[in-house]
């Protein structure tokens, strides 16, 4: 870009990566992975990160690598009260009931607080795969019993599962975040994996697919389904270092 | 992000273990005087509007982001699951300000928004395979009338 008389400023998230780059302007920030402008809702904060990235263009000469000024303080409230799931999900299911119904009427509990989050924040990132969410729990838990064909013209069906994946975590997150509170990222996903339904089938679905046939499948448990951090928390084995996928022509 | 120092020994490993490109040269492009600055974002978070196709690892292609797409169009179809997505589901501009930029430009900090940004996702995803595709999204930016870009990973 910068070759082509494109000025260029960037957020450096890996100071370390990017001493190496070396691009021509870059402004390294202390936040956590997700998060490259700090404070989710707090314009004035968002705002002063903005401006010190846009004020590196100021800067006669380069390669610059700033540091900006502020780090995200845990509040000690935070650390104190801890956090505990405000949602009662459905009691343990009984024997007769499989894993589909199971997760559905896991879902179905969610959902008001789910129209709650949509309505406080007028959004939702819900939507990647295409397929409503009860529909996406039906075909995640599906797997639990065999691989599904894609049909023609539709996505791997590795990436259609992904799609659906990160369409439930997303339901999830956003109904147990519906009104504010005090939950940290980890507090989310420690209850997501360990708490829910959900979190049990895709454990299963983990063993499951790396111990399995197909290669799509396999190649995701090993570095796109699970969290390291729950891997580890789970005693799982550490994920190889995951081999860039070949480029598809 | 956190420090490494900070991170646990799994993920430090990963980051450390990541093929880092290198580059030849320094090019330097001279930015515009601020009031003459038109900018762009250019994203990995693997940002689009839903109803695009989710991005495939490994592909190195690119998603277009309408300057006026309403913050409910977006979705995020980023491979990694190492990442926090709770700042994003709560508030947009966390990893993608578009609000603080179009605020910023009726101020007159700076020239004028791009009609256009760009997402790219990088995960699995060597940086090496989005050359090409980055040379397309130069052409659109140029096209644009965009001097200046603002790159943000996630």
């Amino acid at each position: 870009m910068e070759a082509a008389g494109l000025s260029t400023t960037q957020i450096s998230l890996v100071r370390e990566h990017t001493e190496t780059i070396m691009p021509p302007r870059a402004l390294w920030v202390s936040f956590p992975l997700g998060r490259p402008f700090g404070i989710p809702g707090d314009a004035d904060f968002q705002d002063r990160v903005l401006r010190a990235v846009l004020g590196l263009l100021d800067r006669s000469s380069g390669p610059v690598l700033a540091e900006f000024n502020e780090d995200i303080s845990v509040q000690t409230d935070q650390l104190l009260e801890g956090w505990t799931c405000p949602i009662d999900l459905p009691e343990p299911a009984a024997e007769k009931d499989n894993l589909d119904a199971i997760l559905v009427r896991e879902l179905k509990s969610l959902e008001p607080w789910y129209e709650l989050s949509r309505n406080r924040r007028n959004r939702t990132t819900v939507g990647s795969s295409g397929l409503e969410p009860e529909s996406a729990a039906a075909f995640v838990a599906g797997f639990l019993r065999q691989i599904p064909e894609p049909a023609d013209g539709a996505l791997p069906i590795e990436e259609a599962f992904k799609q659906s994946v990160e369409d439930l975590k997303a339901f999830y997150s956003e109904a147990v975040t519906a009104q504010p509170g005090n939950a940290t990222p980890d507090d989310i996903q420690s209850w997501l994996w360990n708490e829910t339904v959900l979190g049990k089938i895709l454990l299963t679905l983990y063993r499951q697919f790396q111990d399995g046939q197909h290669t799509g499948l396999a190649a995701l448990a090993d570095f796109a389904l699970v969290p390291r951090a729950i891997l580890k928390a789970n005693n799982q084995e550490r994920p190889s270092k995951p081999l860039w996928h070949t480029p598809q022509q | 992000m956190v420090r490494l120092s900070d991170l646990t020994d799994w993920d430090r490993q990963h980051i450390l273990n990541a093929d880092v490109p290198t580059f030849e040269g320094r090019p330097w492009s001279t930015p515009a005087p601020p009031a003459e600055r038109r900018i762009a974002i250019v994203t990995t978070a693997g940002l689009h509007p839903r109803g695009d196709n989710a991005f495939t690892p490994g592909i190195g292609d690119y998603r277009i982001i309408p300057g006026n797409c309403a913050a409910d169009e977006l979705v995020m179809s980023h491979v990694s699951t190492n990442f926090d997505r709770t700042g994003f589901q709560e508030d947009l501009n966390v990893i993608f300000p578009i609000d603080r930029l179009r605020a910023m430009a009726a101020h007159g900090d700076f020239g004028s928004l791009a009609e256009f940004h760009y997402s790219f996702m990088g995960g699995g995803t060597h940086p090496a395979w989005m050359r090409e595709n980055a040379l397309k999204v130069i052409e659109f930016l140029r096209e644009d009338q965009v001097n200046t870009v603002l790159l943000v990973p996630v």
